[in-house]
């Protein structure tokens, strides 16, 4: 049976700073989820809520109807393979890359030991190094080997590919896409490196100073904003009473960000005075999270 | 309740060479010092001190893995508690080598032991840095007492080792180490794993 993993209401607070302020969220059963955010915005906090890492001040989070918190049967079928830091000098750094895979094995009721060991090899990880003396790509790709060979039916990875160059990151993705063909489970990839992952993710949310700003398929959301650039006049006449996101000047030139109805969109692209060009996920993310710079 | 006995012997197996070594390392001091004349009391002491270490060592590092993979608090800390039986019995086996039956007292200071270490480890984990400082400061003062005591001369510490002896101590630490214990549980049932 599809199990959805739901917060309600969750607020979480460090110290007397507010770090997530009543979120609501929803991972449906087989998707690839994009959790995307800038830094310090609370990505890595919702993550460790959902998974019980981290007790919630209020709210609610069930799995399959269930609560998560201190629920065997429910954690049982969670992986959150996070971010390892270099700097911890307790816990996991003191051990050797042999040792974390041999707790994975013994902890995670789904481990699938021979697909681990295939992908440490595939990665060039040093079995008898330990986690404190890998690069921080080494540590991102031991997370990745975590997450995948956990089979877990929620996996969750907490930034994987910071670490990674270009191609271990197209590689990641590829990885992540032919489990996700063969397991069909659930992915949710917190992430703000987007170049690659755009067209990984089925659906996508956008966390911004603790808020959820959106929720929705992919597609659906990059499809309501264009950019659209010209003589300044031009560019105001044709986006008049629409949402305006971000605004470039540049002599009399203009350049804005642009969010609104199909309807709208497919009128201003009739608009022959004006040059309209459809935006990437990467640029909907600045438009929504970078206007406090702008 | 599934509490990953494979997960604990490994874990104790890794751990066990640290505490093999400051075994042996106590052990040679106190053959070169002459502590030895105390066989059970000296030996005692040595695996009070084991008894600390390895349940603070748990709650410090050993929470990593199993928090952050989906073990529920209450599963680690019944873990917690069957690596502290597991250890007694071992202690409690090695010691009936030297004496014909353990002394009750013994067993019972060393359960206290264990929950200390335990709750020390559950501090340390619950207030970071300062918590690490405070333990070390008291790791010192516990070190600098023991030193003192040995320092005053034989009498002093047979006066030491007679108090085993006390028909209230067994109980005294037995109740001691059942509140060190909820202590513990209290830190451990909100514990986050960073």
């Amino acid at each position: 049976m599809a199990k959805t993993l739901k917060a309600s209401g969750l607020v979480k607070v460090y110290g007397k700073k507010e770090v997530l302020h009543s979120v609501d969220v929803e991972f449906e059963s087989g998707c690839i989820y994009g959790l995307i955010g800038r830094n310090g915005a609370g990505k890595t906090t919702l993550l460790s809520c959902i998974t019980a890492q981290t007790w919630a001040n209020a709210g609610e989070i069930t799995y399959g109807g269930e609560p998560v918190w201190e629920n065997e049967k429910a954690l049982g079928e969670i992986c959150f393979a996070r971010e390892i830091s270099q700097i911890l000098f307790m816990g996991q750094n003191t051990y050797k890359v042999r040792d974390y895979l041999r707790a994975a094995k013994l902890l995670y009721p789904h481990w699938d030991e021979q697909y681990a060991q295939q992908l440490v090899d595939r990665f060039g990880l040093e079995r008898k190094k330990r986690v404190s003396a890998l690069s921080k790509g080494m540590l991102s790709m031991l997370t990745i080997v975590l997450a995948l060979a956990s089979n877990a039916p929620v996996t969750i990875l907490d930034e994987p590919v910071a670490g990674l160059d270009v191609v271990a990151r197209e590689d990641f993705y590829k990885l992540l896409l032919d489990n996700y063909a063969k397991t069909q489970r659930t992915f949710i990839v917190s992430t703000h490196i987007l170049d690659e992952a755009a067209s990984v993710f089925e659906k996508v949310i956008i966390l911004d100073d603790g808020n959820v700003i959106e929720q929705g398929n992919t597609d659906e959301l990059v499809s309501q904003f264009r950019y659209v650039s010209g003589k300044e006049e031009q560019v105001d006449e044709a986006v008049a009473g629409m949402k305006v996101l971000l605004e470039e000047k540049a002599g009399r030139s203009k350049a804005v960000v642009v969010r609104s109805s199909e309807q709208n969109l497919q009128q201003l692209e009739q608009n022959p005075d004006v040059d309209i060009s459809p935006l990437n996920l990467q640029k909907v993310f600045v438009a929504l999270t970078g206007q406090k710079e702008g | 309740m599934k509490l990953y006995p494979k997960f604990i012997a490994w874990w104790l197996a890794k751990h066990s060479v640290i505490a093999g070594a400051l075994l042996v390392f106590y052990l040679i001091i106190g053959a070169l010092t002459e502590y030895r004349v105390f066989d059970l009391g000296f030996i005692a002491m040595i695996f009070n001190l084991i008894m600390v270490l390895l349940p603070s060592t748990w709650a410090m590092t050993g929470r990593v893995f199993p928090l952050s993979m989906g073990v529920t608090r209450k599963q680690f800390f019944l873990m917690g508690q069957l690596l502290k039986l597991f250890c007694l019995i071992i202690v409690t086996v090695v010691l009936l080598q030297f004496a014909p039956y353990p002394p009750i007292a013994t067993i019972c200071s060393m359960f206290a032991a264990t929950c200390s270490g335990e709750l020390l480890g559950a501090l340390s984990t619950r207030f970071g840095k300062k918590g690490m400082i405070i333990f070390t400061i008291l790791c010192g003062c516990a070190g600098g007492v023991g030193g003192f005591m040995f320092s005053q001369g034989v009498e002093m510490t047979v006066t030491l080792m007679s108090l085993m002896t006390l028909p209230a101590l067994p109980v005294i630490s037995v109740l001691v180490g059942c509140c060190e214990t909820a202590a513990s549980w209290l830190i451990y049932r909100k514990m986050e794993v960073q």
